[in-house]
């Protein structure tokens, strides 16, 4: 019946020491055992032992935690690069994994575990989640549906007081980027540093609710189920670790993971983690910096097209104002041909019936003064150009006649 | 490619929207219009060209200074007086014999080919024996 039991077997390495644990999965829960320790002079009875478990449990997974302090978060996958999937559209990445010749089937990011510790808690708000690991601190800013923001802090070296200056430091700078500041704040400890929790509390001003757990449970916890490691996990690396440690049979395996899991070794690149020679803001690392930067390339299309938008409305409205004042110019040219026309019918109607003494002459309407000798022909004349105008005969001392005419308004 | 596509993020997809619908609803209309208005343009310029050639003025009108004024028209009229009335506006006399009226609605038709000025829609002529002054007002353009 034991070896019908499924089994997680755990490993991790903190400094020059080999950990390892296994646990019994059940219905209720996992129970652990008692944990090892191997030096590293010791690792080939630490990898025997491995084996041993495995003859023993041949359902099993051996699942390890990358406490590389070169990942990052991104919001897609890159082909050249390990990987695990963080919710819907975020990936945490790494150049390399030094499992080496361990056994591994399954291999996950802080920032993975961090996820799952705390995804039932999350909202709109925005959350800041840290895990402390191997006195690395791994923090993100999260809400439901993505990652915001991600980074590492080394804190080795440093005391208490300094380690909770650099997270104040972090969320200050990410507030100076975001405008933000995390509504809650949610911890889990894989150390035993009570005194640092007492800082960090003292230093934030808030109130944090850690969670302790041992990085060994965290893993148990982790290969408890396969809805908890499905996508999790950190991919690539399996193909060599399952031919030398014939983990679960192929049917068996195919339930636990992924089926499309990528078998390609890849290398990582990519981040650097923070250590304690940087200092201050220069230790945050900004892991989406460069994701932000491609990001604002998309702004490139908007921005042409906004360019060439703006250089047709000002061709344009260069135009229209040419177009106006040309337009002006012919109604002008227009207006002065319809005048001279009106001054031109009014001389040639007096002719040399009459003697001009006074004119207003405009395109709308005329007003006459003179002296006529052939009174009918210039009132059929005028007469003939404004119908119904004000055609007034005035005999003057000296026996000639005055004559006025007014169109009619 | 369906894979690529769904790494770009939203905010990347919404900006290369904006780009599109910027792109169909401002800059086509403007640029539609731009060529539009050049053809309007060049209609104008071709009736201005034979209008002046119709007059064979050269078509390039003078900015209008009462001094270059009364000097041009008084190589065609016995007197000329320009008085300003108000900015850009003056009252123009000029006195002619009445046999020259020809000439004077010669040169009140290519008054604003020559310069860049506007007539105020209204003569007033005055005779006095021989001669008729005629008065007019003008804007500069």
């Amino acid at each position: 019946m034991q070896n019908q039991q499924y089994v997680t077997i755990t490993h991790y390495k903190e400094r020059e020491f080999y950990f390892l644990n296994y646990a019994i999965q059940t219905k209720d829960g996992f129970i652990p055992k008692e944990i090892e320790q191997f030096h590293e002079s010791e690792k080939n009875q630490f990898i025997d032992r491995i084996y041993t478990l495995q003859s023993k449990y041949p359902k099993n997974q051996i699942i390890s935690l990358s406490l590389s302090e070169n990942q990052i978060v991104k919001d897609r996958e890159e082909a050249n690069q390990v990987c695990a999937k963080i919710f819907n559209s975020n990936y945490v990445m790494q150049e390399k994994i030094d499992v080496g010749t361990i056994p591994v089937t399954l291999y996950f990011s802080p920032f993975s575990i961090l996820y799952e510790e705390y995804k039932h808690k999350l909202n709109d708000k925005l959350t800041l989640m840290i895990g402390l690991f191997d006195r690395k601190l791994y923090i993100m800013f999260v809400t439901e549906d993505k990652i915001h923001q991600s980074w590492t802090l080394g804190t080795r070296g440093l005391t208490e007081k300094q380690v909770a200056e650099r997270v104040n430091k972090s969320m200050k700078a990410y507030y100076k980027i975001s405008y933000k500041f995390a509504d809650n704040i949610k911890m889990l400890v894989a150390d035993d540093s009570p005194k640092l929790l007492k800082v960090l509390r003292e230093e934030l001003s808030v109130n944090i609710l850690p969670t302790q757990k041992t990085i060994h449970n965290i893993l148990h916890n982790m290969g408890s189920e396969q809805s908890k490691f499905n996508s999790s996990y950190i991919k690539t690396f399996l193909s060599s670790p399952l031919k030398d440690v014939s983990p679960l049979d192929q049917s068996e395996l195919s339930a636990l993971l992924p089926s499309n899991e990528s078998k390609e070794n890849h290398s990582l690149n990519d981040i650097r983690l923070n250590n304690s020679k940087i200092d201050g803001n220069n230790a945050l690392i900004n892991n989406s910096f460069l994701d932000k930067i491609k990001r604002l390339f998309a702004v490139v299309p908007l921005l042409l097209v906004l360019s060439i938008g703006g250089y047709f409305t000002v061709l344009n409205n260069n135009i229209e104002e040419k177009i106006i004042f040309a337009d002006k110019r012919l109604n002008i040219q227009e207006n002065n041909i319809n005048l001279v026309t009106k001054s031109e019918e009014i001389f040639s109607s007096m002719g040399k019936s009459a003697e001009l003494k006074n004119a207003t002459i405009s395109t709308k309407s005329v007003k006459v003064k003179g002296i006529v000798w052939g009174i009918e022909p210039l009132r059929n004349s005028l007469n003939k150009l404004y119908n119904e105008g004000e055609f007034i005969i005035k005999p003057l001392e000296n026996f000639m006649t005055e004559f006025s005419f007014k169109s009619k308004p | 490619m369906i894979k690529k596509i769904k790494n770009i993020s939203l905010i990347s997809i919404a900006l290369y929207l904006l780009a599109v619908i910027v792109l169909f609803i401002w800059v086509v209309p403007v640029a539609m219009n731009y060529y539009s208005n050049i053809n309007s343009y060049e209609k104008n310029i071709k009736k201005m060209k034979t209008i002046y050639s119709e007059y064979n003025i050269e078509s390039n009108p003078k900015i209008f200074t009462a001094n270059l004024f009364k000097k041009d028209a008084e190589l065609i009229f016995s007197k000329v007086d320009v008085t300003s009335i108000d900015q850009d506006k003056y009252s123009i006399n000029i006195e002619i014999k009445k046999e020259d009226i020809e000439s004077l609605h010669t040169f009140i038709k290519t008054l604003s080919l020559r310069y860049l000025i506007k007539i105020d829609n209204t003569l007033e002529f005055t005779a006095h024996d021989k001669v008729i002054t005629i008065k007019l007002i003008i804007v500069k353009l």
